[in-house]
Protein backbone atom coordinates (compact mmCIF):
# COMPACT_ATOMS: atom_id res chain seq x y z
CA UNK A 1 0.00 0.00 0.00
CA UNK A 2 1.25 3.40 -0.88
CA UNK A 3 2.41 5.56 1.98
CA UNK A 4 0.20 8.49 2.87
CA UNK A 5 1.57 11.77 1.60
CA UNK A 6 1.32 14.44 4.25
CA UNK A 7 2.03 17.42 2.15
CA UNK A 8 1.05 19.12 -1.05
CA UNK A 9 3.49 21.55 -2.59
CA UNK A 10 1.04 22.77 -5.23
CA UNK A 11 0.66 26.16 -3.60
CA UNK A 12 4.37 26.69 -3.30
CA UNK A 13 4.95 25.48 -6.83
CA UNK A 14 2.26 27.81 -8.08
CA UNK A 15 4.12 30.71 -6.57
CA UNK A 16 7.43 29.46 -7.87
CA UNK A 17 5.88 29.14 -11.33
CA UNK A 18 8.48 26.73 -12.61
CA UNK A 19 11.42 27.85 -10.54
CA UNK A 20 12.45 24.60 -8.80
CA UNK A 21 15.34 26.32 -7.00
CA UNK A 22 12.86 28.44 -5.16
CA UNK A 23 10.86 25.39 -4.07
CA UNK A 24 14.03 23.68 -2.80
CA UNK A 25 15.10 26.81 -0.98
CA UNK A 26 11.76 27.14 0.76
CA UNK A 27 11.61 23.44 1.66
CA UNK A 28 15.07 23.66 3.22
CA UNK A 29 14.11 26.77 5.07
CA UNK A 30 11.07 25.03 6.43
CA UNK A 31 13.12 22.04 7.54
CA UNK A 32 15.54 24.32 9.34
CA UNK A 33 12.99 26.55 11.05
CA UNK A 34 10.25 24.24 12.16
CA UNK A 35 12.08 21.91 14.60
CA UNK A 36 13.20 24.93 16.63
CA UNK A 37 9.62 26.14 16.79
CA UNK A 38 8.44 22.70 17.88
CA UNK A 39 10.97 22.81 20.71
CA UNK A 40 9.68 26.19 21.79
CA UNK A 41 6.15 24.83 21.92
CA UNK A 42 7.22 21.81 23.93
CA UNK A 43 9.19 23.95 26.38
CA UNK A 44 6.25 26.32 26.71
CA UNK A 45 3.85 23.50 27.52
CA UNK A 46 6.26 22.17 30.16
CA UNK A 47 6.29 25.39 32.13
CA UNK A 48 2.70 26.27 31.14
CA UNK A 49 3.81 29.46 29.44
CA UNK A 50 0.83 29.74 27.10
CA UNK A 51 1.92 33.04 25.61
CA UNK A 52 5.11 31.38 24.42
CA UNK A 53 3.12 28.43 23.04
CA UNK A 54 0.80 30.74 21.21
CA UNK A 55 3.60 32.82 19.75
CA UNK A 56 5.57 29.80 18.52
CA UNK A 57 2.60 28.05 16.96
CA UNK A 58 1.51 31.31 15.40
CA UNK A 59 4.88 31.60 13.66
CA UNK A 60 4.61 28.07 12.41
CA UNK A 61 1.17 28.52 10.91
CA UNK A 62 1.88 30.24 7.57
CA UNK A 63 4.69 27.89 6.55
CA UNK A 64 2.78 24.73 7.46
CA UNK A 65 -0.21 26.05 5.51
CA UNK A 66 2.00 26.84 2.57
CA UNK A 67 3.44 23.35 2.58
CA UNK A 68 -0.05 22.03 2.24
CA UNK A 69 -0.05 19.88 5.38
CA UNK A 70 -3.82 19.80 5.50
CA UNK A 71 -3.93 17.35 8.43
CA UNK A 72 -2.42 20.03 10.62
CA UNK A 73 -4.52 22.94 9.51
CA UNK A 74 -7.04 22.59 12.33
CA UNK A 75 -4.58 21.23 14.91
CA UNK A 76 -2.42 24.32 14.70
CA UNK A 77 -5.39 26.61 14.99
CA UNK A 78 -6.76 24.73 17.98
CA UNK A 79 -3.45 25.00 19.84
CA UNK A 80 -3.16 28.65 19.05
CA UNK A 81 -6.71 29.43 20.02
CA UNK A 82 -6.67 27.47 23.25
CA UNK A 83 -3.37 29.01 24.31
CA UNK A 84 -4.56 32.45 23.43
CA UNK A 85 -7.89 32.26 25.24
CA UNK A 86 -6.65 30.08 28.11
CA UNK A 87 -9.40 27.54 27.47
CA UNK A 88 -9.23 23.76 27.19
CA UNK A 89 -5.57 23.96 28.12
CA UNK A 90 -5.61 20.25 29.04
CA UNK A 91 -6.09 19.43 25.34
CA UNK A 92 -2.91 21.18 24.30
CA UNK A 93 -0.38 18.41 25.13
CA UNK A 94 -2.46 15.92 23.14
CA UNK A 95 -2.69 18.31 20.23
CA UNK A 96 1.03 18.91 20.46
CA UNK A 97 1.76 15.20 20.07
CA UNK A 98 -0.39 15.04 16.96
CA UNK A 99 1.48 18.06 15.65
CA UNK A 100 4.97 16.76 16.33
CA UNK A 101 4.21 13.20 15.13
CA UNK A 102 2.76 14.41 11.89
CA UNK A 103 5.59 16.85 11.36
CA UNK A 104 8.21 14.16 11.97
CA UNK A 105 6.70 12.01 9.24
CA UNK A 106 6.34 15.02 7.02
CA UNK A 107 10.02 15.98 7.51
CA UNK A 108 10.99 12.46 6.57
CA UNK A 109 8.95 12.58 3.40
CA UNK A 110 10.29 16.01 2.49
CA UNK A 111 13.91 14.97 2.94
CA UNK A 112 13.35 11.97 0.68
CA UNK A 113 11.44 13.94 -1.85
CA UNK B 1 3.97 53.19 -14.44
CA UNK B 2 7.13 51.82 -15.88
CA UNK B 3 9.25 53.25 -13.13
CA UNK B 4 10.55 51.17 -10.31
CA UNK B 5 8.32 50.62 -7.34
CA UNK B 6 9.86 49.92 -3.96
CA UNK B 7 8.01 47.71 -1.49
CA UNK B 8 9.19 47.16 2.07
CA UNK B 9 8.20 43.79 3.50
CA UNK B 10 8.30 43.91 7.29
CA UNK B 11 7.85 40.38 8.53
CA UNK B 12 9.58 38.45 11.28
CA UNK B 13 8.64 35.06 9.82
CA UNK B 14 11.49 34.43 7.41
CA UNK B 15 9.62 31.73 5.59
CA UNK B 16 6.70 33.95 4.87
CA UNK B 17 8.73 37.00 3.93
CA UNK B 18 10.73 34.87 1.53
CA UNK B 19 7.53 33.75 -0.16
CA UNK B 20 6.23 37.29 -0.29
CA UNK B 21 9.42 38.66 -1.72
CA UNK B 22 9.52 35.99 -4.36
CA UNK B 23 5.89 36.49 -5.25
CA UNK B 24 6.02 40.28 -5.49
CA UNK B 25 9.31 40.22 -7.40
CA UNK B 26 7.55 38.32 -10.18
CA UNK B 27 6.70 41.80 -11.35
CA UNK B 28 10.02 43.11 -12.63
CA UNK B 29 9.07 46.70 -11.77
CA UNK B 30 8.87 45.90 -8.08
CA UNK B 31 11.88 45.95 -5.81
CA UNK B 32 11.37 44.27 -2.45
CA UNK B 33 13.38 45.07 0.66
CA UNK B 34 12.88 42.78 3.65
CA UNK B 35 13.04 43.66 7.33
CA UNK B 36 12.60 41.24 10.20
CA UNK B 37 12.07 43.73 13.00
CA UNK B 38 10.56 47.13 13.53
CA UNK B 39 13.75 48.91 14.61
CA UNK B 40 15.66 48.15 11.40
CA UNK B 41 12.68 49.01 9.33
CA UNK B 42 12.00 52.36 10.99
CA UNK B 43 15.63 53.34 10.50
CA UNK B 44 15.14 52.86 6.77
CA UNK B 45 11.83 54.64 6.49
CA UNK B 46 13.55 57.70 5.06
CA UNK B 47 14.14 55.72 1.86
CA UNK B 48 10.48 56.43 1.15
CA UNK B 49 9.10 53.09 -0.02
CA UNK B 50 6.12 53.16 -2.39
CA UNK B 51 4.26 50.71 -0.18
CA UNK B 52 4.79 48.66 2.96
CA UNK B 53 3.48 45.27 3.99
CA UNK B 54 3.62 45.11 7.74
CA UNK B 55 3.30 42.03 9.91
CA UNK B 56 1.04 42.72 12.83
CA UNK B 57 3.05 40.81 15.41
CA UNK B 58 6.67 41.83 15.26
CA UNK B 59 9.03 40.75 18.06
CA UNK B 60 10.04 44.24 19.14
CA UNK B 61 7.00 46.42 18.63
CA UNK B 62 3.24 46.13 18.21
CA UNK B 63 1.70 46.55 14.78
CA UNK B 64 -0.34 49.55 15.91
CA UNK B 65 2.77 51.28 17.14
CA UNK B 66 4.71 50.71 13.92
CA UNK B 67 1.76 51.87 11.85
CA UNK B 68 1.47 54.99 13.96
CA UNK B 69 5.14 55.79 13.43
CA UNK B 70 4.90 55.29 9.68
CA UNK B 71 1.88 57.57 9.53
CA UNK B 72 3.69 60.15 11.61
CA UNK B 73 6.59 60.10 9.23
CA UNK B 74 4.53 60.28 6.06
CA UNK B 75 0.82 59.62 6.07
CA UNK B 76 0.81 59.09 2.29
CA UNK B 77 2.70 55.79 2.29
CA UNK B 78 0.16 52.99 1.93
CA UNK B 79 0.56 50.26 4.55
CA UNK B 80 -0.88 46.79 4.02
CA UNK B 81 -1.23 45.05 7.37
CA UNK B 82 -0.60 41.33 7.28
CA UNK B 83 -1.68 39.29 10.24
CA UNK B 84 -1.61 35.64 11.19
CA UNK B 85 -4.93 36.01 12.87
CA UNK B 86 -8.32 37.07 11.84
CA UNK B 87 -9.44 39.59 14.39
CA UNK B 88 -12.13 41.95 13.25
CA UNK B 89 -11.60 44.39 16.10
CA UNK B 90 -7.90 44.77 15.39
CA UNK B 91 -8.61 45.05 11.68
CA UNK B 92 -11.06 47.89 12.22
CA UNK B 93 -8.70 49.71 14.55
CA UNK B 94 -5.85 49.43 12.08
CA UNK B 95 -7.95 50.56 9.15
CA UNK B 96 -9.14 53.52 11.19
CA UNK B 97 -5.54 54.35 11.97
CA UNK B 98 -4.84 54.61 8.28
CA UNK B 99 -3.85 51.12 7.14
CA UNK B 100 -4.54 50.61 3.45
CA UNK B 101 -5.70 47.04 3.89
CA UNK B 102 -5.79 44.21 6.42
CA UNK B 103 -4.91 40.79 5.11
CA UNK B 104 -4.92 37.49 6.99
CA UNK B 105 -2.16 35.02 6.19
CA UNK B 106 -4.16 32.27 4.60
CA UNK B 107 -4.11 30.52 1.29
CA UNK B 108 -5.25 33.58 -0.65
CA UNK B 109 -3.12 36.05 1.24
CA UNK B 110 -0.35 36.32 -1.30
CA UNK B 111 -2.80 37.03 -4.10
CA UNK B 112 -4.58 39.60 -2.01
CA UNK B 113 -1.30 41.27 -1.14
CA UNK B 114 -0.38 41.21 -4.82
CA UNK B 115 -3.67 42.88 -5.66
CA UNK B 116 -3.31 45.42 -2.90
CA UNK B 117 0.13 46.39 -4.18
CA UNK B 118 -1.19 46.53 -7.72
CA UNK B 119 -4.02 48.82 -6.66
CA UNK B 120 -1.65 51.00 -4.72
CA UNK B 121 0.56 51.40 -7.74
CA UNK B 122 -2.41 52.29 -9.93
CA UNK B 123 -3.57 54.72 -7.31
CA UNK B 124 -0.21 56.39 -7.13
CA UNK B 125 -0.12 56.58 -10.90
CA UNK B 126 -3.53 58.24 -10.93
CA UNK B 127 -2.60 60.64 -8.18
CA UNK B 128 0.49 61.65 -10.06
CA UNK B 129 -1.52 62.09 -13.22
CA UNK B 130 -4.06 64.27 -11.44
CA UNK B 131 -1.39 66.50 -9.98
CA UNK B 132 0.25 66.82 -13.39
CA UNK B 133 -3.08 67.70 -14.97
CA UNK B 134 -3.71 70.25 -12.26
CA UNK B 135 -0.38 71.80 -13.06
CA UNK B 136 -1.32 71.91 -16.72
CA UNK B 137 -4.64 73.55 -15.96
CA UNK B 138 -2.86 76.07 -13.81
CA UNK B 139 -0.47 76.80 -16.61
CA UNK B 140 -3.37 77.12 -19.01
CA UNK B 141 -4.98 79.72 -16.82
CA UNK B 142 -1.84 81.55 -15.89
CA UNK B 143 -3.30 84.91 -16.80
CA UNK B 144 -0.12 86.21 -18.33
CA UNK B 145 -0.47 83.55 -21.04
CA UNK B 146 -4.22 82.94 -21.21
CA UNK B 147 -5.21 86.57 -21.42
CA UNK B 148 -3.48 88.33 -24.24
CA UNK B 149 -3.15 91.99 -24.94
CA UNK B 150 -0.90 94.99 -24.51
CA UNK B 151 -3.44 97.75 -24.89
CA UNK B 152 -3.76 100.31 -22.08
CA UNK B 153 -7.32 99.09 -21.48
CA UNK B 154 -6.05 95.55 -20.87
CA UNK B 155 -3.22 96.72 -18.63
CA UNK B 156 -5.89 98.05 -16.29
CA UNK B 157 -7.63 94.68 -16.39
CA UNK B 158 -4.39 92.87 -15.54
CA UNK B 159 -3.85 95.13 -12.56
CA UNK B 160 -7.34 94.29 -11.28
CA UNK B 161 -6.86 90.55 -11.79
CA UNK B 162 -3.66 90.67 -9.80
CA UNK B 163 -5.51 92.32 -6.94
CA UNK B 164 -8.24 89.69 -7.16
CA UNK B 165 -5.73 86.83 -7.14
CA UNK B 166 -3.98 87.94 -3.99
CA UNK B 167 -7.15 88.52 -1.98
CA UNK B 168 -10.39 86.78 -1.22
CA UNK B 169 -12.66 89.57 -2.31
CA UNK B 170 -15.84 89.00 -4.28
CA UNK B 171 -15.31 89.89 -7.92
CA UNK B 172 -17.75 91.17 -10.49
CA UNK B 173 -16.84 91.03 -14.14
CA UNK B 174 -18.58 93.06 -16.78
CA UNK B 175 -18.00 93.08 -20.48
CA UNK B 176 -19.77 92.52 -23.76
CA UNK B 177 -20.40 89.04 -25.02
CA UNK B 178 -17.23 87.29 -26.10
CA UNK B 179 -14.81 89.48 -24.20
CA UNK B 180 -13.60 86.57 -22.07
CA UNK B 181 -15.44 86.91 -18.78
CA UNK B 182 -15.19 83.23 -17.98
CA UNK B 183 -11.49 83.13 -18.91
CA UNK B 184 -10.87 85.94 -16.46
CA UNK B 185 -12.89 84.19 -13.74
CA UNK B 186 -10.91 80.97 -14.24
CA UNK B 187 -7.64 82.86 -14.27
CA UNK B 188 -8.48 84.44 -10.96
CA UNK B 189 -9.42 81.08 -9.48
CA UNK B 190 -6.45 79.09 -10.76
CA UNK B 191 -3.96 81.69 -9.67
CA UNK B 192 -5.43 82.20 -6.23
CA UNK B 193 -4.91 80.25 -3.03
CA UNK B 194 -8.07 78.32 -3.93
CA UNK B 195 -6.54 76.84 -7.09
CA UNK B 196 -6.61 73.27 -5.81
CA UNK B 197 -10.27 73.50 -4.84
CA UNK B 198 -13.12 73.26 -7.35
CA UNK B 199 -14.14 75.93 -9.84
CA UNK B 200 -17.86 75.67 -10.46
CA UNK B 201 -19.42 77.72 -13.25
CA UNK B 202 -23.16 78.33 -13.41
CA UNK B 203 -24.77 80.09 -16.31
CA UNK B 204 -27.95 81.62 -14.94
CA UNK B 205 -29.59 81.89 -18.36
CA UNK B 206 -29.02 78.21 -19.05
CA UNK B 207 -31.19 77.05 -16.16
CA UNK B 208 -34.99 77.31 -16.12
CA UNK B 209 -36.03 79.74 -13.41
CA UNK B 210 -38.05 77.09 -11.50
CA UNK B 211 -34.97 74.95 -11.13
CA UNK B 212 -32.38 77.55 -10.36
CA UNK B 213 -32.85 77.50 -6.62
CA UNK B 214 -32.28 73.77 -6.35
CA UNK B 215 -29.44 74.01 -8.84
CA UNK B 216 -27.65 76.58 -6.72
CA UNK B 217 -28.55 75.42 -3.23
CA UNK B 218 -29.41 71.75 -3.74
CA UNK B 219 -32.51 69.99 -2.52
CA UNK B 220 -33.55 67.22 -0.18
CA UNK B 221 -35.13 64.02 -1.35
CA UNK B 222 -38.85 64.46 -1.92
CA UNK B 223 -38.83 68.23 -1.66
CA UNK B 224 -40.77 68.44 -4.91
CA UNK B 225 -42.15 66.10 -7.55
CA UNK B 226 -39.23 64.49 -9.27
CA UNK B 227 -36.76 65.10 -6.47
CA UNK B 228 -36.03 61.42 -6.00
CA UNK B 229 -32.73 61.86 -4.22
CA UNK B 230 -30.87 64.44 -2.25
CA UNK B 231 -28.95 66.76 -4.48
CA UNK B 232 -25.98 68.89 -3.62
CA UNK B 233 -26.15 72.38 -5.09
CA UNK B 234 -23.48 74.31 -6.92
CA UNK B 235 -22.59 76.38 -3.87
CA UNK B 236 -21.84 73.22 -1.90
CA UNK B 237 -20.02 71.67 -4.84
CA UNK B 238 -17.72 74.66 -4.97
CA UNK B 239 -16.69 73.89 -1.38
CA UNK B 240 -13.75 76.10 -0.55
CA UNK B 241 -13.22 76.87 -4.21
CA UNK B 242 -14.89 79.44 -6.43
CA UNK B 243 -18.41 79.69 -7.76
CA UNK B 244 -18.79 81.62 -10.99
CA UNK B 245 -22.26 83.05 -11.58
CA UNK B 246 -22.41 83.95 -15.23
CA UNK B 247 -25.11 86.24 -16.63
CA UNK B 248 -26.16 87.24 -13.13
CA UNK B 249 -28.13 90.13 -14.64
CA UNK B 250 -30.68 87.64 -15.96
CA UNK B 251 -31.63 86.29 -12.56
CA UNK B 252 -35.25 86.86 -11.69
CA UNK B 253 -36.06 89.16 -8.85
CA UNK B 254 -37.35 86.48 -6.45
CA UNK B 255 -34.22 84.47 -6.82
CA UNK B 256 -32.15 87.60 -6.33
CA UNK B 257 -33.48 88.04 -2.81
CA UNK B 258 -32.79 84.39 -1.99
CA UNK B 259 -29.24 84.71 -3.27
CA UNK B 260 -28.76 87.92 -1.33
CA UNK B 261 -29.78 86.19 1.89
CA UNK B 262 -27.36 83.35 1.30
CA UNK B 263 -24.50 85.70 0.54
CA UNK B 264 -25.24 87.76 3.61
CA UNK B 265 -25.55 84.86 6.03
CA UNK B 266 -22.82 82.80 4.35
CA UNK B 267 -25.05 79.79 4.81
CA UNK B 268 -27.80 78.15 2.85
CA UNK B 269 -30.69 75.77 3.29
CA UNK B 270 -31.30 73.10 0.67
CA UNK B 271 -34.74 73.26 -0.93
CA UNK B 272 -37.06 71.28 1.32
CA UNK B 273 -34.41 70.99 4.01
CA UNK B 274 -34.05 72.41 7.48
CA UNK B 275 -30.37 72.28 8.27
CA UNK B 276 -28.02 75.12 7.50
CA UNK B 277 -25.01 74.50 5.32
CA UNK B 278 -22.08 76.88 5.65
CA UNK B 279 -20.68 78.21 2.41
CA UNK B 280 -17.00 78.92 2.11
CA UNK B 281 -16.54 79.55 -1.58
CA UNK B 282 -15.54 82.77 -3.23
CA UNK B 283 -18.14 84.34 -5.49
CA UNK B 284 -17.31 85.72 -8.90
CA UNK B 285 -20.19 87.06 -10.94
CA UNK B 286 -20.34 88.25 -14.50
CA UNK B 287 -22.78 89.98 -16.78
CA UNK B 288 -22.85 91.71 -20.14
CA UNK B 289 -25.45 94.13 -18.83
CA UNK B 290 -24.84 97.42 -17.14
CA UNK B 291 -26.02 96.36 -13.70
CA UNK B 292 -26.09 99.88 -12.31
CA UNK B 293 -28.51 100.74 -15.06
CA UNK B 294 -30.59 97.63 -14.29
CA UNK B 295 -30.73 98.75 -10.67
CA UNK B 296 -32.03 102.15 -11.72
CA UNK B 297 -34.66 100.49 -13.86
CA UNK B 298 -35.68 98.33 -10.93
CA UNK B 299 -34.72 95.04 -12.57
CA UNK B 300 -31.88 94.27 -10.21
CA UNK B 301 -31.84 94.59 -6.45
CA UNK B 302 -29.60 97.37 -5.27
CA UNK B 303 -28.49 95.52 -2.12
CA UNK B 304 -27.52 92.46 -4.14
CA UNK B 305 -25.70 94.67 -6.62
CA UNK B 306 -23.47 96.05 -3.88
CA UNK B 307 -23.07 92.63 -2.29
CA UNK B 308 -21.76 91.24 -5.58
CA UNK B 309 -19.82 94.26 -6.76
CA UNK B 310 -16.67 93.70 -4.68
CA UNK B 311 -13.78 94.24 -7.00
CA UNK B 312 -15.20 95.25 -10.37
CA UNK B 313 -13.30 94.08 -13.44
CA UNK B 314 -14.53 95.68 -16.60
CA UNK B 315 -13.44 93.97 -19.79
CA UNK B 316 -13.10 96.34 -22.72
CA UNK B 317 -14.70 95.38 -26.04
CA UNK B 318 -12.22 94.37 -28.70
CA UNK B 319 -12.75 97.52 -30.74
CA UNK B 320 -11.40 99.58 -27.84
CA UNK B 321 -8.31 97.47 -27.47
CA UNK B 322 -6.17 99.16 -30.10
CA UNK B 323 -3.63 96.80 -31.53
CA UNK B 324 -4.83 93.81 -29.50
CA UNK B 325 -7.02 92.66 -32.37
CA UNK B 326 -3.98 91.79 -34.42
CA UNK B 327 -2.04 90.39 -31.49
CA UNK B 328 -4.98 88.12 -30.73
CA UNK B 329 -5.55 87.24 -34.38
CA UNK B 330 -1.93 86.13 -34.69
CA UNK B 331 -2.25 84.14 -31.49
CA UNK B 332 -5.37 82.33 -32.73
CA UNK B 333 -3.78 81.66 -36.11
CA UNK B 334 -0.71 80.13 -34.46
CA UNK B 335 -2.88 78.13 -32.11
CA UNK B 336 -5.07 76.82 -34.90
CA UNK B 337 -2.12 76.09 -37.15
CA UNK B 338 -0.34 74.14 -34.42
CA UNK B 339 -3.42 72.14 -33.50
CA UNK B 340 -4.07 71.20 -37.10
CA UNK B 341 -0.46 70.94 -38.19
CA UNK B 342 -0.85 73.54 -40.90
CA UNK B 343 2.62 74.98 -40.65
CA UNK B 344 3.30 78.67 -40.28
CA UNK B 345 0.51 80.99 -41.46
CA UNK B 346 0.75 84.75 -41.79
CA UNK B 347 -1.63 87.63 -42.50
CA UNK B 348 -1.13 89.88 -45.50
CA UNK B 349 -1.14 93.58 -44.71
CA UNK B 350 -4.49 94.02 -46.47
CA UNK B 351 -5.94 91.24 -44.36
CA UNK B 352 -4.52 92.83 -41.23
CA UNK B 353 -6.14 96.08 -42.22
CA UNK B 354 -9.49 94.40 -42.74
CA UNK B 355 -9.38 92.73 -39.32
CA UNK B 356 -8.27 95.94 -37.71
CA UNK B 357 -11.09 98.04 -39.15
CA UNK B 358 -13.90 95.65 -38.34
CA UNK B 359 -15.78 96.60 -35.15
CA UNK B 360 -16.05 93.04 -33.74
CA UNK B 361 -19.49 93.05 -32.12
CA UNK B 362 -18.90 89.46 -31.03
CA UNK B 363 -15.52 90.41 -29.65
CA UNK B 364 -12.82 87.81 -29.07
CA UNK B 365 -15.18 84.89 -29.59
CA UNK B 366 -16.06 86.23 -33.03
CA UNK B 367 -12.45 87.04 -33.83
CA UNK B 368 -11.47 83.48 -33.01
CA UNK B 369 -14.19 82.05 -35.26
CA UNK B 370 -13.36 84.38 -38.14
CA UNK B 371 -9.65 83.70 -37.89
CA UNK B 372 -10.11 79.95 -37.74
CA UNK B 373 -12.31 80.10 -40.81
CA UNK B 374 -9.71 82.02 -42.80
CA UNK B 375 -7.02 79.54 -41.75
CA UNK B 376 -9.15 76.93 -43.49
CA UNK B 377 -9.98 79.10 -46.50
CA UNK B 378 -6.44 79.97 -47.46
CA UNK B 379 -4.54 77.66 -49.79
CA UNK B 380 -1.11 79.08 -49.20
CA UNK B 381 0.80 80.15 -46.12
CA UNK B 382 -0.58 83.67 -46.39
CA UNK B 383 -4.06 84.77 -45.43
CA UNK B 384 -5.37 87.42 -47.82
CA UNK B 385 -8.23 89.82 -47.17
CA UNK B 386 -10.50 87.81 -49.47
CA UNK B 387 -10.25 84.87 -47.11
CA UNK B 388 -11.80 86.86 -44.32
CA UNK B 389 -15.57 86.68 -44.06
CA UNK B 390 -17.61 88.31 -41.37
CA UNK B 391 -20.82 86.63 -40.32
CA UNK B 392 -21.97 89.03 -37.72
CA UNK B 393 -25.56 88.47 -36.76
CA UNK B 394 -26.51 91.89 -35.43
CA UNK B 395 -25.64 93.75 -38.65
CA UNK B 396 -27.43 96.97 -37.81
CA UNK B 397 -25.76 97.10 -34.43
CA UNK B 398 -22.46 96.37 -36.08
CA UNK B 399 -22.93 99.27 -38.38
CA UNK B 400 -23.90 101.54 -35.53
CA UNK B 401 -20.85 100.55 -33.56
CA UNK B 402 -18.75 102.40 -36.13
CA UNK B 403 -20.09 105.59 -34.59
CA UNK B 404 -19.84 107.59 -37.78
CA UNK B 405 -21.59 110.86 -38.49
CA UNK B 406 -25.10 110.80 -39.91
CA UNK B 407 -23.70 112.11 -43.20
CA UNK B 408 -21.25 109.24 -43.37
CA UNK B 409 -23.99 106.70 -42.61
CA UNK B 410 -26.15 108.22 -45.31
CA UNK B 411 -23.35 107.92 -47.85
CA UNK B 412 -22.71 104.36 -46.85
CA UNK B 413 -26.34 103.36 -47.22
CA UNK B 414 -26.60 104.90 -50.68
CA UNK B 415 -23.35 103.23 -51.75
CA UNK B 416 -24.68 99.87 -50.57
CA UNK B 417 -27.78 100.24 -52.73
CA UNK B 418 -25.84 101.48 -55.73
CA UNK B 419 -23.51 98.51 -55.53
CA UNK B 420 -26.41 96.14 -55.17
CA UNK B 421 -28.40 97.51 -58.12
CA UNK B 422 -25.54 98.06 -60.55
CA UNK B 423 -25.48 101.81 -60.13
CA UNK B 424 -29.06 102.07 -61.39
CA UNK B 425 -29.73 105.50 -59.89
CA UNK B 426 -33.42 105.56 -60.80
CA UNK B 427 -34.08 102.22 -59.16
CA UNK B 428 -32.11 103.14 -56.03
CA UNK B 429 -33.86 106.51 -55.71
CA UNK B 430 -37.19 104.74 -55.84
CA UNK B 431 -36.22 102.15 -53.24
CA UNK B 432 -34.79 104.70 -50.82
CA UNK B 433 -37.61 107.09 -51.50
CA UNK B 434 -35.30 110.02 -52.22
CA UNK B 435 -34.82 112.23 -55.24
CA UNK B 436 -32.60 111.11 -58.12
CA UNK B 437 -30.79 114.43 -57.96
CA UNK B 438 -29.72 113.78 -54.37
CA UNK B 439 -27.92 110.66 -55.55
CA UNK B 440 -26.39 112.40 -58.54
CA UNK B 441 -25.12 115.14 -56.24
CA UNK B 442 -23.56 112.60 -53.95
CA UNK B 443 -21.91 110.92 -56.92
CA UNK B 444 -20.60 114.24 -58.11
CA UNK B 445 -19.12 115.00 -54.70
CA UNK B 446 -17.52 111.56 -54.82
CA UNK B 447 -19.19 110.89 -51.51
CA UNK B 448 -20.32 107.48 -52.70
Amino acid sequence: MEEKKFYNLEQLEAIASGNEDFVIKMVNMFLEMTPALLERIAAGIQIQDWTEVKSAVHKMKPSVDMMGVTDLYQVIRDIENNAKTNTNLEQIPELYFTLSDTLEQFFEQLRNR
Amino acid sequence: MADNFSVFVVEDDEFYSEVLEYHLSMNPDITVTKFTNAQDFLKNLDKNPGAITLDYSLPDMSGEEVLRRIKEYNSDIPVVMVSGQEDIKTAITLLKDGAYDYIVKDEDAKDRIWNAIKNIRENIGLKREISELKQQVKKKYDFTTSIIGNSPAMKKVFAMIEKAVSSNITVSITGETGTGKEVVAKSIHYNSARAKKPFVAVNITAIPSELIESELFGHEKGSFTGATARRVGKFEKAGEGTIFLDEIGEMDINMQSKLLRVLQERELTRVGGNGMVKIKCRVISATHKDLAEEVRKGNFREDLYYRLLGLPVSLPPLRERANDTLVLAKHFIDEYATENELGKLKLSSKAQNKLFKYPWPGNIRELKAVVELCCVMTDSSTIEDKHITFNSTGSIDTLLQNEMSLEAYKNRIVKYYLDKYNNDVVNVAKRLDIGKSTIYRMLQDRAV
